[in-house]
């Protein structure tokens, strides 16, 4: 190889690395975002015969990652998220799931984020799949996501159901 | 330097001038070249299954007995190009994206009025003949619905359960990613 051509590729190579590593320790908006959603979706899930603190810091875990005024508005397929309002009602919720449920599988898929031109509020849509007890793919739904940048935190203010098919 | 005292010429062998038989079988004579129909054949493949051909893996038995859960089936994206959807299509609905799709049979077009009563589809008012529907039909019932100009109505071939374990209604027509390639 032409010793031009090798310094080219080396450079582009350089540049790159540079670039991925400047991503990472400066995410944007969008990346954080998608950072919080991939956590929720792992702080959701759990697997068979957890220990006891994994349980009871599951609702504590989960409700992090909500604002203090969250409202959720999903019902369809899962009718207690019919109404939801504020963190401690969720909190309930989340250990009332965990101790029914023994297994519970959660994926957010096609994740996209959208951030207001002021920097402080997003929204996001997005697949939720989840595997309940072992059944494969029990619940699939798309959802919308209203988020509120709070002290450099992006957390989850409203999550509502949106309907592909309309009856 | 006297001639004589060069060493004498040594025919190599013919072989150490070619790669190995097994280099010759794994990238051939000419390795760039390989390479670079291989990236080729990969960025192909990927274009034609993401861009053309979508390959999906049904899950569940909403549309039983004509689509079995767990088989593999394509999406044909390039299905309404030529002709507009039709009655009876097998169609990928998105969610958010392509990574999660409903799988739905086309029965009511954009523009119709349709209800279902005791089981039976009406649309304007005359009842459809549904040959694909095998399994014996739940007592449904939907009041009547008229679709906008794009929108089409679709649902399952298994009536069998529930409606409300039944997920069916009107589609916006940008929802629609594809139609099934094996009917």
């Amino acid at each position: 190889m032409k010793s031009w051509i090798r310094r080219v590729v080396l450079l582009a190579l350089v540049g790159g690395l540079a670039f991925l590593a400047w991503r990472w320790l400066h995410p944007d908006d969008e990346s954080l975002i998608r950072t919080r959603l991939s956590r929720l979706a792992g702080d959701v899930s759990f697997a068979r015969g957890e220990g006891s603190f994994a349980k009871l810091s599951y609702a504590d875990k989960v409700v992090g990652h909500f604002t203090r005024e969250v409202e959720i508005a999903l019902g369809g397929q899962v009718p207690e998220l019919a109404g939801v309002h504020g963190r401690d009602q969720l909190r309930e919720l989340a250990m009332g799931a965990r101790a029914q449920a023994q297994q519970v599988k959660v994926e957010f898929l096609d994740v996209k984020p959208a951030v207001d031109p002021g920097g402080l509020d997003a929204t996001a849509v997005l697949t939720v799949l989840a595997d309940v007890n072992g059944e494969k793919n029990a619940v699939a739904q798309e959802l919308q996501m209203t988020l509120s940048k709070t002290n450099g935190e992006w957390l989850i203010r409203r999550v509502e159901a949106v309907k592909t098919l309309r009856r | 330097m006297d001639p004589a005292a060069q060493p004498p010429p040594v025919a190599e062998p013919a072989a150490s001038s070619r790669p190995a038989w097994w280099r010759r079988v794994l990238y051939g004579g000419r390795p760039r070249r390989t390479l670079f129909r291989l990236a080729l054949e990969v960025a192909l493949v990927v274009f034609i299954f993401k861009a053309v051909l979508i390959p999906v893996r049904i899950s569940g038995i909403s549309m039983l007995p004509s689509f079995q859960d767990g088989k593999i089936n394509f999406l044909w994206r390039l299905a309404f190009t030529r002709q507009p959807l039709q009655r009876g299509d097998v169609v990928g609905i998105r969610y958010a994206g392509e990574r999660v799709m409903l799988l739905k049979r086309i029965i009511g077009l954009p523009g119709e009025t349709l209800k279902i009563e005791e089981g039976t589809v009406f649309i304007g008012g005359a009842p459809l003949e549904e040959p694909y529907v095998k399994l014996p039909r739940a007592r449904w019932n939907v009041p009547v619905i008229r679709l906008t100009d794009r929108e089409y109505f679709v649902i399952g071939d298994n009536r069998s359960m529930g409606d409300r374990l039944h997920e069916f209604g009107a589609v916006e027509a940008a929802r629609i990613v594809g139609k099934v390639w094996f009917q």
